[in-house]
This record gives structure tokens, sequence and C-alpha cells, in this order.
């Protein structure tokens, strides 16, 4: 079994391999399925670890030595297993809508290898031993993100947004460097798992990890690159949101209670950051007009329900921080391949300018729908559940201002869903599109996002098998013991278990049979258009995005100045530019004047003689 | 076992769940439009007003827009009425109660929700200018109103220590529980959209609003929805009130008094004010609601 531990590693890795020997001959569409097949072998084998993780084991294993403190060697538990899979599995439902998604694209080598080894750095992370190989991956997803958000490199947009990735969590990524080196020098070891490392543990160490993690899981005030990803292709940033790059931070707070007991300060603190992330990532969703962006400031909304939920410091807390971070994983995935599918059909994702699409994308509306509802929280979905974990887990442990803000944030999410539901989906089509042009996502696309719809709506009514094979082996590996048993719908239930399960299906069959009733009569439209009462229409006879949120702007505007840290970010910048420039200016000047280096060089050297 | 799933199908059909929901909350509209009427010197519509009108929209012939999937037009209705019953079949009324669990509150309040965002995709659905504005108002109602209505909740269930309904049933009333019942009913005037939150279906302005382009069964079914709704409503406060009191049959005298106490004054309210704009409606909220809540969290983790 020791073997299978490095068996999808390996695997990913020779789909780079293969990648790049024939990324000349292969066709576009040819790439695509391998890196599906890829993706596809490395989930099986993660997958066949499964079962031994789940009895409580963990595997280990060692890639290849390297002196004697094998950096190389592999760790895999429940928490390796949860992230894994994540990776692996929606990873490969992605790469399965980019065989149809990118098909006209050019430069698709560069494109499949940078996604192999986006996802096989995202597995190396979760499964590395050593802190210096979690350094390692954690840079190299870094490195992947910055390559394909610069995708299409020749768009300005695209390329300072890549930069801006790479920056903003290139340099927090020190802080995590540097805690292992800390670590190292009072331990001896770069294996997380050796009880030196906890011993030496302290509050610096944590506050050092969690900028890096916080950076890379967009908690604010390092979340502002997060919007500027926005410029990738949609596979890739449906990747980087759900399952690889803001999952990383996630994991590596989620590691530190197996590495070592938490001091109460270090919930505290998470707890904080996460419902300050939530909020500003909910205020500033409910303003944009570009789908994608408003993704995204969902996705830090969300990554801060996440963070709070492994603040909590309970067992409930890490069940719901387990079960939320897959749930997202499945829910926003879908929504950014969605978001995909749009833009390939109209042709923008400027939700002012698109409307009325369920007609001409029903496929892509029902399936959209789906993981609206999920995201939002409607009850017979993963989000559901994930929330009432939440919810209960903050109730348990007395921390009332987690529920409060939890809760009322997730009316805002319903918000801002809507307004990209119905600015999107129905009302009028803008006049602007292109009506006749516009189909439907092809079938492969169609599957690859409906895969992970129904994810979300099966573990939304069989929650407890996402808890069972997957949060409660993740939460044993931090040290916690799995609270209760937790039934169908997410509801804990000690005895009547089974009669919530039949409420649950009972609904489900009403609602089927009832939607039957209807197929069987459906009635024909009558030719009657929209009532207006004989008014003049506004422009384009319908609401846009703007006109839904405009008030809620207006009343919350003085909140978008302060919450918004990139004016700081943008002055340090322009300031280490300016110095740069004056340096640049300063030492041209003695470059162009031999005499006057020669006098600056004979002063300095003086000076240096004279002072030693 | 057998005898639990009687109970629980009981529940969700009988009482307190479809029918005897659907027949109090047609009772309490119209207690609301008939004191409505007296206050500005009306008539008023007869005892079986909101029955007639329920029953003459079933039979009328369904016309969907041009351009509007059928299957949205008619999954929209259903899935909102089939949401309320479920929240009123978790609703520990007197003799009810079968459905029980930790945690129910939370879905209780989730399904709660599910009208206003049904309707909020309705008016869009539809297509229509009217309902589209009518659903805008809504959505940013919806964020608005949620401040007291969660905030009083929540701290109720700090209180109690529980997301356990039945056990805000047999809490002693408290300074807490008046408080909550407040910052309750505050919500409840813009859940119920009663003036002067009657902003999302204002019919001066833009006619009914979301449900402008429903006709027939599917606005019988939406109608059936807020009959229910305002029972829901009215009987989460009511039911905050019962915790003094052991004998069954009194306990739902006070219920039903409290219940038709609380459209009563909503009527009264109705009557005495006027629409407001939305983003005074908002403002409103966000003051008095966040006043509301701190009180509320104040009362009920201090006292």
């Amino acid at each position: 079994m020791n073997t299978l531990a490095g068996f999808s590693l390996i695997v990913l890795l020779g789909g780079v391999v293969i990648q790049i020997l024939f990324g000349k001959i292969l066709t576009t569409r040819l790439k695509g399925w391998i890196s599906f097949i890829i993706g596809g072998i490395s989930f099986g084998g993660i997958l066949s670890l499964a079962p031994v993780i789940i009895r409580g084991q963990t595997i280990k294993a060692n890639l290849f030595n390297w002196q004697a403190e094998t950096p190389f060697s592999l760790y895999f538990d429940g928490l390796s297993l949860l992230f894994a899979l994540m990776a692996t599995g929606i990873g490969s439902a992605i790469l399965f809508y980019c065989i149809d998604y990118m098909q006209h694209e050019t430069n698709t080598t560069y494109f499949y290898t940078f996604m192999l080894t986006f996802i096989a750095g995202l597995v190396g992370l979760v499964s590395a031993h050593s802190l210096l190989m979690s350094y390692l991956c954690w840079e190299i997803i870094g490195l992947c993100s910055y390559f394909l958000v610069g995708f299409w490199y020749h768009e300005t947009d695209a390329v300072n947004g890549a930069r801006k990735v790479l920056v903003m969590t290139h340099i927090p990524g020190y802080a995590f460097l540097i805690a292992i080196l800390l670590l190292y020098k009072s331990s001896g070891t770069f294996l997380w798992s050796d009880p030196a490392i906890s011993a030496q543990f302290n509050t610096g160490i944590f506050i050092l990890i969690l900028i890096a993690a916080m950076a890379k899981s967009v908690m604010f005030p390092l979340h502002t690159w997060i919007p500027e990803a926005m410029n990738a292709p949609t596979p890739v940033s449906a990747l980087l949101h759900s399952a690889c790059y803001v999952k990383a931070g996630i994991y590596l707070v989620a590691r530190l209670y197996s590495i070592v007991p938490w001091h109460p300060s270090w919930n505290f603190i998470l707890m904080a950051i996460g419902c300050v992330t939530m909020i500003v990532g909910a205020l500033f969703a409910l303003i944009q007009t570009d789908l994608k962006r408003l993704l995204a400031f969902s996705t830090i909304s969300q990554l801060g329900y996440i963070m709070t939920a492994f603040g909590i410091g309970t067992p409930y807390g890490a069940l719901a921080g387990a079960f939320y971070v897959f749930s997202h994983g499945l829910y926003k995935g879908t929504l950014f391949l969605c978001s995909g599918a749009v833009q390939h059909a109209a042709g923008t994702r400027d939700m002012r300018r698109l409307g009325g699409l369920s007609k001409y994308l029903p496929g892509t509306t029902l399936v959209w729908l789906v993981a609206a509802a999920a995201i939002i929280g409607v009850p017979l979905t993963n989000g559901f559940v994930a929330k009432w974990l939440l919810y209960d887990a903050a109730l348990e442990s007395g921390a009332w201002v987690v529920i409060i803000v939890a809760w009322l944030v997730s009316t805002f999410t319903a918000f801002y869903i809507l307004k990209a539901t119905v600015s999107v989906f129905f009302g009028e089509p803008s006049s602007e599109l292109q009506i006749d042009e516009i189909n439907d996502a092809s079938p492969l696309m169609q599957m690859g996002m409906g895969i992970l719809s129904v994810a979300c709506l099966f573990f939304g009514v069989f929650p407890q098998a996402l808890v069972r094979w997957i949060a409660a082996p993740a939460i044993t590996a931090m040290q916690f013991a799995l609270p209760e048993k937790i039934t169908f719908l997410g509801l804990r239930v000690d005895s009547s278990g089974a009669p919530i399960t039949a409420g649950a299906l009972l609904t489900i069959s009403a609602l089927l049979v009832v939607f039957f009733i209807f197929a069987l009569r459906r009635p024909t439209p009558k030719g009657v258009s929209s009532f207006t009462g004989g008014d003049p229409l506004p422009e384009g006879g319908t609401l846009n995005a703007v006109d839904f949120s405009e008030f809620a702007e207006e009343s919350f505007s003085p909140a978008f100045r302060i919450l918004n840290p990139d004016p700081v970010y943008l002055w340090i910048w322009r300031t280490v530019t300016r110095i740069a420039e004056s340096v640049k200016i300063g030492f041209g000047f003695f470059e162009n004047n031999l005499v006057a280096f020669l006098i600056g060089a004979i002063l300095i050297i003086a000076a240096l003689v004279f002072v030693i | 076992m057998d005898n639990w799933w009687l109970r629980a199908l009981f529940s969700i059909f009988i009482w307190p769940g479809l029918l005897c929901g659907a027949l109090f909350g047609w009772l309490l509209l119209w207690i609301n439009r008939k004191s409505l009427a007296q206050l500005q010197g009306r008539q008023g519509p007869p005892f079986f007003q909101p029955f007639f009108d329920f029953w003459k929209l079933i039979g009328k012939k369904t016309i969907i827009p041009v351009g509007v999937s059928w299957a949205i037009f008619y999954s929209l209705p259903i899935i909102s009425l089939f949401s309320i019953v479920f929240a009123l079949a978790i609703l520990p009324v007197p003799w009810g109660g079968a459905i029980s669990f930790e945690g129910d509150l939370v879905l209780f309040i989730y399904l709660l929700e599910m009208p206003a965002l049904i309707d909020i995709l309705a008016g869009y659905a539809t297509r229509s200018v009217y309902a589209q504005v009518g659903s805008t108002r809504e959505a940013l109602l919806t964020i608005a109103y949620n401040l007291p209505f969660l905030s009083g909740l929540i701290a109720l269930a700090l209180r109690l220590k529980t997301f356990q309904l039945s056990v805000f049933t047999s809490a002693p009333i408290s300074i807490a529980t008046v408080i909550t019942a407040l910052a309750l009913f505050i919500a409840l005037l813009a859940q119920l959209k009663v003036n002067p939150f009657s902003i999302p279906n204002a019919e001066q302005e833009i006619v009914a609003g979301i449900h402008v382009e429903y006709n027939g069964l599917p606005l019988a079914l939406f109608e059936l929805a807020h009959a229910l709704e305002v029972s829901t409503l009215a009987g989460l406060i009511a039911i905050l009130f019962l915790g003094a009191i052991t004998a069954p049959w009194l306990k739902l005298v006070i219920f039903i008094f409290i219940s038709i106490l609380i459209i009563v004054l909503v009527s009264i309210i109705g009557a005495g004010t006027a629409r407001l704009k939305v983003q005074h409606a908002f403002r409103f909220y966000w003051t008095w609601g966040l006043i509301a809540a701190v009180l509320v969290f104040m009362a009920s983790l201090a006292l």
C-alpha cells in the first residue's frame, strides 16, 4: 500500500512529461483527453488509499532518498485525503470541461502542462511529510497560477493580474519559509509529525504561517489579488477558486491542528479574520457587474466561513470546516464553469449586457440554479448542511458573534447570487446580445459541470456519506474525535434519523410527482407578451445588474472606501518603484562620469579603511 | 415508528401544516383586510373572501407569457409552497411538534427564506418590468429585515443554548422574550409586505409587483403560500409566549389570540402609515434593526 502513496503524484507528473514531449504531435482535443484521463487515474489512485485511511491508519512513503533528512517523504492521512480528493476529483471534472472549452485555443501544451502541475502541486503539498517539501509545493502552485492567469499573455489585463497574483502571494510566502527555518533551528527536523516540532511551536510561528495562509486563502486584507486573477481562462479560475489554490492556505491552517494543540488566542485570531473576511467579500460582491469578479468576491466571503469554522477549534467546528471546504469546492467550481459557458456563448461576462439566457442555455441554467441554491444554502443541497454545521458548532462553543455575522452574511450571499442569476439568466435579453448565435454549452462541457452539481445535491441529501468517508478521517487527522452521527440532510438526530430521511425523500418525490403532473398537461404559451400597461419601457425594456443593487451600493458606499486595502498596496508599490528609480538615476550618474565614479569609490574605500 | 410516521405526515398535511395552516392564514388575512377596512371607514370583505379568491384563481385558465419557460413558471410557486408547508410543520404549536430535533430552527429559518428568494426569481423569470422592479425591492428588503429577525432568534437561541424550536416554546417568558418578539414583529411588517413596507408589491406604482404576470393556478399557489407564511410568521411570535402555560387547550387559545393580536397590530400600522421609499425602508431596518439587535443580545446574554 505504501507504494501507492506517491502513485497519483507520479501519474500527474508523468502527464506533464507526456504533454511536453508530445505537445507538438498531439491535437488540442487529444491533449485535453489525455489530461482528463491522467486526472482521472490520479483521482482513482487517491480513492484507492481511502479505505486504509478511513480505518484510521496513515500511509507513509519515500519518493526518493536525499541525504538523511528525507525531504521527499510522503505522509497521507485523513486531512491529506480530503484535499487530495478535492484537487484530483474536482480537477478532473474541470479538465473534462476543458476538452471542448479549450479546443479553439492555441498554446494548449502550455495550458495543460501547468494545469496538471497545478493539481500535482496541491497533492504534493497535502501529502508532504517534510515542511521543506510543503514549501516547495506551496511555491509551485503559486508559480503555476502565475503562468495560468497570464495564459493570454498578449492582454495587458491578464499580465497585470498574473503579476499581482504572484507578488501578493509570493511575498507573504516567505513568512512560511521563515517559520520553517525557525522551527528547524530550534527542533532540528523538518518532519512536521516529529514531537520536537510540536514542542518548539509558538505564537510567533503560528502568526508567520497564518500570514502565508491568509495571502493564499484570500483573507482580508490580503485578498485583493483574486479579482485580478479573473482574466484567466475560466477553467483556470474554476480550479484556482474551487480546488487547488485558495484551499492551500486552508489546508495549512487545518494542518496546524495535527501539529500542535492550539492556544485559545489563535482560535480567536482566526475567527476574527474569518468573520471580517466574510463581510468584506460579501459587501464587495454586491456591487460587481462582472460575473467572474462577483464570483471571485464570493470566494473571499466563503473562505471567510471556512476559516471561521476551523477557527472555532471544537470537533464540531473542524467537522463544519472539513464539510464546508469540500462543499465549497463543488459548488464554486460549478458556478465558475457555468460562467465560462455563459462567456463562451454570449461573448461577454458583463452582467449589464446579459439577460434572459435561460431560454438559450437551458442546460447551463439548470446547473447554475443547483449550484446557486447550494451556495445560498437552500435545504437539500450541501451548502445548507455546511452552514448548518457551522452555526451549530458556533452555538455549541458560545461564539455568538460568529453565528450572527455568518447568518447575516448568508442573506447577503443570497442577494448577490440572485443578482447574478436574474441578470444573467432571467429578465429580457439585452439588445446588445447576438441572440441568433447563442448556443448552449456542448454536451461534454455540460457533463463536466453537471457532475459537480449532482454531487452538490447528493451530498445535500446524503451528507453522512461525505461526513463518514471524507470529513471524519480529516478531523481525526486534526486530533479531534468525531462528535456524533450525522444523518440525512445533515440534521444531527440520535434516534429519529430515519424519519428525517423520509421527510427529505418525501419532499423530493412530491416535487417529482407534481412536476410530472404538470409535464403531462404541459400548456403551450398563448402568445401573450408581458404586461406593460402601455407605458413606454426604459431603454432595453429590462432592469440590469446595476439597477438590482444600486440602493445597497449607495447605503454601503462608505464601507467600500474604508475596506479596500488596495490604495495602501499601490502606495507601497509606487514608493518602491520610486526608490528604485532614484537609485538608478544616482548610479547612472556615476556610470556616465568616470571621474565622479573614481572619486566616489576612493572616498568610500577611504572611509572603510578609516573605520576598520 | 409507524406512529411517528403518521404524526409527521399529520404535521405536514393537517395540523399545523397545509390544511390548518391555510385555514388559519385565511382567517388572519380576513381579519387583516376587515380591520383595515373598518379603520378606513369601509365595509370590508365577507368572511370567506380569501377562500373565494383562492378558489376562483384555481378555476382560471393559466396563461404563460411569451418567452417564459413553463417549467420555471410552474415550479417556482410549487417550491415556494413546499418550503413554507415544511416550515410550518416544524413550528411547535400546541398538539403539534411531531417533527422536532436539535437544529430545527436553522432548517425553519432557511425554509422561511425560500418564498422571498423564489419571489425574486419569479419576478425576473416572468420578464415584466413591473415584476423586476418588485424583485429588486424585495431583494433589497431581504438584506434589511433579516437583521432584526435573525438577531432576535439567534439571541434567544444563545440564551437557551439550543437551536431547537420546541425549547423556545417551553422557555419561561422574560424581558428577552418580549424584546425578541418586538424584533420579530419589526421584521414581520416587511416579510408580509404590508404598509409601510408594502414596497415590493406596491399596487399603485408597479401594478402588483412580482406576481403581475402570474395568473390561474400558479398564482393561486403563490397566494396559498402567502397565507401559510402569515400563519407561520404570526405563529412564530405567538409560540414564544406559551412557556408559562401547561394546559394544551389554553395554549391553543393563547396561540390564536396572540396571532390575531399581531395581525390586528399589523392592520393598525398598515392603516396609519404610508408606503416608504425602498431606501428609507432599508435605512429604517439598518438603524432600528441594529438597535433592536443590540438590545436583544444585551437582554439575552446579560439579563
